[in-house]
């Protein structure tokens, strides 16, 4: 398998507003091997990755394909230099069929006319998907193929531009057990035929069934290249991932916990997540922590009505809520901080005031009208109290910082006296400094009494600020750990479906 | 480049007074009192339309099916209103016919989905078809003189259709900007998803909308047939061209969630202007649909171009 | 495994086809006994006759819809082309030059909603609307609101005359259906069209340039447009300022009937011609037993609402 680097990417940095993304990562690829890339959510794997296929530009850093210095400009241009990557989210039109996608704006013509080849086209896609190991109807539409022969389908569209690196993200997310396998033996097909392969994976026992080479990336900073992966436990590759980082981000005020708040029982919604059976008290932060894709936001919308559940009950302050819809479930007391702030926590071209005050405008109105003086005062002193840094109430939402923002949304849901929070990715994309505040404002609120489910990434953010922690996996909750007996190794092996004997 | 932003943002006002200056100096008529007296009664009808379209632009709707559901509500209710004892039968008529097809079309756009323009396109055809069967070919015409009174009579020495919009644009003005609803209605059109997770029944709201817009429909019918002193089945075909002429040159943009029927007041005047300039100047009256189309651009032309400059 | 997915692939569009056969052959069925005259050979080149100035309209809106959009200006592009071409004849042209005329008229306009739509990201169907009111009103400015009628017989011959007994109206439209299932089948181009509807964005990862696409589509259905309009004032031997109202309500539902949903990326012309079909049979049988063109209009209004009520329920079920 020790073929020759045929890739070397060195010194990659990539900064985003607000955040290094990646820090001088170096990373290579040989011939006809499977180079693992792995790493917490955030880590960079994934940006490393668009970079060498040209979705985005790095900031500084070489990258040498075969011995020469490249350029990468966009994805077409990756994709002449033999470079294709294979998205978590297909890049396939449901309504042609095979063939047709596989070739997409370069199909072969014939005649002075340019017709259509529709011979060749199906005869070499064909042989292409044959080369996979699949017997497969050319004229089929693709709507109509499972996840696992959509793969195949971009794999064989990798293969007719020549590829000879192919990035795979996360390719078995959504297979089952037999359609691994299956791609399994492709890969090794495809490796033997001299194709190299990154693939990035949060699952471990597939990590160690087909990596050649497994490179960590940490926090955007690269930490090491495992040569041989035989020689490394589970164990040791969870703690090349979580580091050494011992930084308590936040001390929770000591808070008597009270009564139950918010119960769910077996709460399943088809595909999505199964069996999901929590609780939060009054004065908790309970944590769910997880993997992207493994259900988390799902499971959150589900409990605030915002989508509808297939079975399961859902209890507030001991009482079961029948048909819950976000209308309910806000006058009942409970409040939702989205994880995508502009799409789904604000009105952007709306003020401030008129964010702060939307979830209670009952509370400031009279009758039927709104009590201008009334709803100023309210959205001022929620401003104050969260300081939230803006020249005025009447500023609009969209002139923010990302921070200020969130400090927004949260305050809507004090101004509306939420009991139950439920907070999403809270401090995502946000900086150092608001992060903190946004600890603070969570400590205030269990002081007050309020239970709070949050949902983190953050694998040290979840651990200093949860009293509990449920973890998902693949849409099911495969432990729940309390603060005292939370590590990171821990929470991040559950999360990677390791079973954990109790 | 702020000199351009700022002339954009007073160009509603610099539209107004260009056209007001360039009318006086072309028609010795325009600047008399009767023309003036005229220009503001059509603004009225145009203005109680455009209110209608501005409320479902305000949630990213739109409603192309205004003028034929202006017919076909003036049509049901011809008959009653042409008797002066069942004259409130027939406003209710009217104005019930005109709610439920509004109502029809927030169904069809909140419930099952569809693109309001292919909804409202199609409840367009079913009315005017309806209009025309209901009617079979003949026209109901010379109301009596307590309905003529709406669309052509006066009142303290101001003509009633300037009541009835003021009216209408007042409880408007006070639904939208002062009460709950109003807030909900902004916030739906401003980003949905937002609002529908703070609480906000959107799906309601945007019924609601459709349901108000189609009133008002029928408030114009009834507006409309008093002064005609006729109703027809082919009446009110450009409405919608113009209302939402109206709505877009008044600065509401397409997007949902800014704008308001204040805007739309302005934007009605202005193309009320526009069409009664080129009547004085002998422009043909056949020239108004390829005028009105080519507002509508222009109207979305701007709103892009001042985008662009306040981003900046 | 392999088998079955097949089945299921080719048997849904099949169902679909199928489906509105039944419809063809039920209306016919129903129109036969009911309405008099119905049957005969005479009304059955009656509705050739008209369907195929629709069918070439519709194909225009085929092409629109499954590329993921919408052209509601058909209608008024239809009326100006046959206008321009009118008046072109009454000018002294000779025909071919007229019909050139009425055909870059239709090109053009169908050019300008593509800039709109391309260049300056309007929406699909607001500019189209726009296009509607402006299209509509020069025709109706240029005649001075009434009808241009009275051409030469070489002109009326594309309308009324026949070819070994075929209309020519008939014979353009199998024509002009040739070409555009030529273009949309068997060239990049069509390919292209599909992708855009498909997902913009999976096109624009394929290298398809999408805003050059959305405006090569306007001048087709324009210049489509402009066709029906110039076989339509040739038939009726007459260009009526509001010939072509309507026309693009018709297309709609002869596309959505004939099994192109409005969200775009599948479909074809194929299915457009029964829906063609069935539209001008429908309205031809309504006539003949006595119901009015409003009765029609609410009908037709009916059955393509409900069509795409149908169309959009089934599709979010997936």
């Amino acid at each position: 398998m020790d073929g020759k680097c045929i890739l070397r990417m060195c010194d990659i940095t990539k900064t985003f507003p607000g955040m290094i993304a990646l820090n001088k990562v170096c990373f290579d690829l040989n011939e006809g091997e499977v180079h693992v890339l792995v790493g917490e959510n955030g880590a960079g794997k994934s940006t490393l990755m668009k970079i060498l296929c040209g979705v985005y530009g790095k900031d500084n850093g070489k990258i040498n394909l075969c011995g020469v210095d490249v350029e990468v400009k966009d994805t077409k241009h990756a994709e002449g230099l033999g470079i294709s990557m294979i998205h978590q989210e297909f890049n396939l039109l449901p309504f042609r069929n095979v063939a047709q996608n596989i070739f997409l704006g370069r199909e072969p013509v014939k005649g002075p006319l340019k017709v259509l080849d529709e011979e060749r086209m199906h005869k070499e896609a064909k042989s292409l998907l044959l080369s996979l190991g699949l017997n497969l109807d050319t004229k089929t539409l693709v709507k109509e193929l499972g996840v696992a022969q959509r793969q195949m389908v971009e794999v064989a569209k990798a293969l007719s531009m020549n590829a000879k690196v192919l990035i795979m993200d996360e390719p078995t997310a959504t297979l089952t057990t037999r359609e691994i396998e299956q791609l399994f033996a492709t890969i090794a097909s495809l490796t033997n035929k001299g194709v190299s392969i990154v693939y990035i994976s949060h699952r471990m026992e597939e990590i160690f069934r087909i990596a050649d080479r497994i490179t960590v990336l940490r926090d955007g900073l690269f930490v090491a290249t495992v040569e041989d992966p035989s020689s490394i436990t589970m164990d040791e590759l969870v703690a090349m991932m979580v580091g050494r980082r011992i930084e308590k981000r936040f001390e929770k005020p000591p808070v008597e916990l009270g009564k139950e708040v918010l119960r769910v029982d077996g709460l399943s919604s088809g595909g999505k997540f199964e069996d999901i059976s929590l609780y939060v008290r009054e004065g908790e932060i309970v944590g769910i922590s997880g993997l992207v894709g493994a259900g988390r936001t799902e499971v959150a919308r589900a409990i605030f009505g915002a989508d509808p559940k297939d079975k399961g009950k859902i209890s507030l302050f001991g009482k079961e809520i029948k048909a819950g819809n976000p209308g309910t479930m806000v006058s009942k007391g409970v409040g939702f901080v989205p994880e995508d702030r502009k799409e789904q926590g604000l009105a952007l071209i709306m003020s401030v005031k008129d964010n702060i005050v939307q979830a209670s405008l009952d509370k400031v109105s009279t009758g039927p009208f709104i009590n201008g003086p009334k709803e100023k005062k309210v959205a001022k002193r929620y401003v104050d109290e969260l300081r939230v840094s803006t020249p005025s109430v009447q500023k609009l939402a969209k002139f923010l910082s990302g921070g200020t923002q969130q400090k927004v949304v949260i305050a809507k849901w004090l101004a509306s006296g939420s009991r139950v929070l439920i907070f999403d990715e809270p401090t995502r994309g946000i900086d150092v400094g608001a992060k903190q505040e946004i600890y603070k404002i969570m400590g205030d609120l269990v002081k007050d009494g309020v239970g709070i489910l949050m949902i983190s990434s953050e694998l040290p953010e979840i651990i200093s600020v949860c009293d509990r922690i449920y973890v998902m996996h693949e849409g099911r909750i495969t432990g729940e750990v309390m603060q005292t007996d939370a590590n990171q190794e821990l929470i991040l092996g559950l999360a990677m479906g390791k079973e954990v004997v109790q | 480049m702020r000199l351009a932003a700022q002339i954009l943002k007073y160009s509603r006002l610099l539209i107004i007074a260009a056209l007001f200056v360039g009318l006086t100096l072309a028609s010795p008529v325009f600047l008399t009192g009767s023309n003036l007296i005229n220009v503001v009664r059509q603004t009225a009808l145009l203005a109680v339309l455009g209110f209608a379209m501005t409320l479902v632009i305000l949630v990213g709707g739109i409603d192309l099916s205004i003028g034929s559901v202006l017919a076909l509500s003036s049509c049901l209710a011809a008959s009653y209103l042409k008797e002066p004892s069942t004259i409130v039968i027939g406003t209710i008529i009217c104005l019930g016919v005109a709610s439920a097809c509004g109502f029809l079309n927030g169904l069809m756009v909140a419930k099952i989905k569809l693109p309001p323009f292919i909804a409202t396109y199609g409840m367009s055809w079913m009315t005017r078809g309806l209009a025309l069967v209901f009617m079979g070919g003949n026209i109901v015409y010379g109301f009596p003189k307590t309905f003529r009174f709406l669309g052509a009579g006066y009142m303290l020495g101001v003509p009633t259709p300037i009541w009835v919009m003021t009216i209408a644009f007042t409880v408007l003005y006070v639904v939208l900007h002062m009460t709950k609803i109003g807030r909900n209605v902004y916030a739906t059109g401003a980003n949905k998803e937002a609002a529908f997770l703070s609480g906000v029944k959107t799906d309601r709201v945007v019924i609601g909308l459709y349901t108000m817009a189609g009133f008002l429909v029928g408030l114009g019918a009834l507006m409309y047939i008093s002064r005609l002193n006729a109703a027809e089945p082919g009446i009110g075909e450009s409405f919608a061209l113009e209302a939402i002429a109206a709505t877009l040159i008044g600065g509401t943009p397409f997007t949902g969630g800014e704008g308001g029927i204040s805007r739309t007041l302005t934007g009605a005047f202005i193309l009320t202007l526009l069409s009664n300039g080129m009547n004085l100047l002998g422009v043909s009256s056949l020239w108004q649909s390829a005028v009105f189309g080519s507002v509508i651009i222009f109207a979305i032309m701007l709103e892009r171009i001042s985008k662009k400059l306040g981003n900046d | 495994m392999k088998r079955r997915d097949i089945e299921r692939t080719a048997g849904r569009p099949r169902f679909r086809v199928s489906g509105v056969l039944i419809a063809i052959i039920a209306v016919v069925g129903v129109f036969s006994f009911t309405a008099k005259g119905f049957f005969s050979l005479a009304n059955f080149a009656n509705i050739a006759l008209q369907g195929s100035v629709l069918f070439i309209a519709a194909l225009g809106m085929t092409l629109a819809i499954l590329s993921g959009m919408i052209d509601l200006s058909i209608g008024g592009v239809m009326t100006l082309a046959g206008v321009i071409t009118a008046l072109a004849l009454k000018a002294g042209l000779p025909p071919i030059l007229a019909i050139l005329a009425g055909l870059a008229a239709g090109s053009l306009c169908g050019a300008f909603t593509g800039y709109l739509v391309s260049s300056w990201g309007f929406h699909h169907w607001i500019a189209t609307f726009g296009m509607m009111g402006i299209s509509q009103g020069i025709a109706l400015v240029v005649t001075q609101g009434s009808s241009v009628s009275g051409f030469s017989r070489a002109f009326r011959n594309i309308g009324d005359s026949t070819i070994i007994g075929i209309p020519v109206p008939v014979l353009i439209a199998a024509a002009t259906f040739a070409i555009i299932a030529f273009v949309l089948y068997r060239t990049r181009f069509g390919s292209n069209m599909y992708a855009i509807g498909g997902s913009e964005q999976v096109a624009r990862y394929s290298g398809i340039n999408s805003s050059k696409m959305k405006l090569s589509v306007f001048v087709l259905t324009g210049l489509l447009a402009a066709v029906a309009g110039i076989v339509l004032t040739s038939r009726m031997n007459s260009a009526n300022p509001t010939a072509g109202m309507g026309y693009e309500f018709d297309s709609i539902a002869a596309v959505i009937i004939g099994g192109t949903p409005i969200t775009g990326g599948r479909g074809g012309v194929k299915g457009t011609f029964l829906g063609a079909f069935i539209i001008s049979i429908l309205k031809n049988g309504l006539n003949l037993v006595g119901l009015s063109s409003p009765w029609q209009l609410t009908i037709i209004g009916a059955m393509i609402t409900g069509a795409i009520i149908v169309d959009v329920i089934t599709h979010s079920k997936r």
